[in-house]
């Protein structure tokens, strides 16, 4: 009678140790996968801001014929691309990139203002949807990153994972927040 | 104890069960129709007819969904914002081929906007949306003749998309009407479910599975009056799947009406002002 009873215990105790086990997997796999996500998200930003820095020698050789003069406000532009493509970090990156923004809403208002004809222009027409084109991808890509990581916190800070989090070295991760100056877009005139 | 455990999960079961889906804030639900939806009342009956059917075909052949949408006013925010999250919350276009389109319209801000799907950026890039926009629909908009901007528009976008599917146009100067194949009659009997059955369902349905076993294997003991209980592994941990059961699937049509089918957009297009 009495090994039935312990029996019993062993058997409630490995079952009480598989759902623990259970539990643990369970929540550490959701965690990596909230985590991937996050980096994934990541990455698409990246590629949206690679692939408007792409895009500015298209831009720039579109309006060469009327910008020759421009030169300083146009320098501006390929020092501020060649100092994305040269980022060596994700926070160099960010910096370089935010000094692109810059240089192009400065050099595009410039030109425009000083070429009025160039709206009617079908190439720089075009070249303008590209380029907004683009700054709207990089606005949604940052929005995905930032709820990638929303949920991501929320999951280390929620009991019970977050005692999991803290075993195993899962960290809080940060949202994308713009630059103070970048608050207030580079209102660029066509 | 064990009856207590057995209440427990049960109730935890259903407040999974209950917890609230996800639903992008701000965003009208779309009509019945789908393909138009006019909530700021511009377009004219014969216009709308014209869009639906276009709309119709386009999707029995290529699954592409082109839907409009107008409104009074974006409520503050920026059309491309407003447009994207319209876009992802109705799911437009096909979820493996990312093809579908949004026509937005703002009548108060005066603002338009195509939204492309991630399927159909390279049919209809940035610069080709603007281009239809500035020819096609500003003109008219400016004037205040949405109805015929929008069918100008419509009819464009819709050409392109089966250009990039290889078929025949479907808009014309004299309108499609209605079509006597019998191929799509039955399409639209059977038109209208979302199928996608993703793996958030799965999950929730052999949630609910295992719980309806466990309770009915606590209930049915009592006779042999075992000691123990059985609160399998996982429970918890995959406790953040349960909420999705009803937001995770989406598209849950009402019955005829059309529905997304699962697509996305990552901000593609172009927007112009009138």
């Amino acid at each position: 009678m009495k090994g039935k009873r312990i029996l019993i215990v062993i058997l409630a105790v490995l079952v009480v140790f598989g759902g623990l086990v259970g539990f643990v997997a369970g929540s550490y796999n959701s965690l990596v996968e909230k985590q991937t996500a996050l980096e994934a998200r990541q990455a698409d930003v990246q590629t949206q801001l690679q692939r408007r820095a792409d895009l500015i020698p298209n831009f720039v050789a579109t309006v060469k014929g009327y910008s020759d003069f421009e030169k300083a406000t146009l320098s501006a532009v390929t020092e501020a691309r060649a100092a994305v493509a040269g980022a060596k970090n994700g926070e160099s990156l960010s910096a370089a990139n935010e000094q692109l923004d810059k240089a192009i809403s400065v050099w595009v208002n410039a030109v425009t203002e000083a070429y009025p004809e160039l709206k009617a222009d079908k190439n720089y027409l075009a070249l303008q949807d590209e380029l907004s084109g683009t700054e709207n991808r990089i606005a949604v890509a940052r929005r995905d990153y930032n709820a990638a990581v929303q949920e991501y916190n929320l999951s280390i800070r929620s009991f019970p994972k977050n005692i999991l989090a803290g075993m195993f070295g899962f960290e809080k991760a940060e949202l994308f927040s713009a630059d103070e100056n970048a608050q207030t877009a580079p209102s660029v005139q066509f | 104890m064990k009856k207590f455990l057995s209440a427990f999960a049960a109730f935890c079961f259903i407040v999974c069960l209950l917890a609230p889906c996800s639903l992008a804030t701000g965003v009208p639900e779309h009509t019945n129709e789908f393909f138009v939806n006019d909530f700021a009342g511009v377009l004219s009956d014969e216009d709308k007819a014209i869009i639906q059917s276009q709309g119709e075909s386009l999707y029995y052949k290529t699954q592409a969904q082109l839907v409009v949408a107008t409104v009074q006013s974006l409520d503050g925010t920026d059309i491309e914002t407003y447009a994207n999250d319209m876009f992802r919350t109705w799911k437009l276009g096909d979820a493996q081929k990312n093809n579908g389109v949004l026509l937005l319209l703002s009548v108060g801000d005066r603002k338009v906007r195509i939204e492309v799907g991630y399927g159909l950026e390279g049919a209809l890039n940035d610069s080709k949306c603007g281009r239809i926009l500035r020819e096609y629909g500003n003109p008219s908009f400016s004037k205040n003749m949405f109805s015929e901007g929008i069918l100008s528009v419509y009819g464009v976008l819709i050409n392109e998309v089966c250009d990039e599917y290889g078929i025949e146009h479907i808009a014309d100067v004299s309108d499609a009407g209605k079509s006597d194949d019998v191929y799509e009659y039955i399409g639209s009997i059977m038109a209208g479910d979302d199928d996608s059955f993703d793996k958030e369902d799965v999950k929730a349905i052999l949630t609910v599975i295992f719980i309806v076993v466990c309770l009915l294997f606590n209930l049915f003991s009592r006779r042999r009056r075992r000691r123990g209980f059985f609160f399998g592994p996982g429970f918890f941990g995959g406790g953040s799947s349960g909420g999705g059961f009803f937001g995770g699937s989406g598209g849950f049509s009402g019955g005829g009406g059309f529905s997304g089918g699962g697509g996305s957009s990552g901000g593609g297009g172009a927007s112009s002002s009138f």
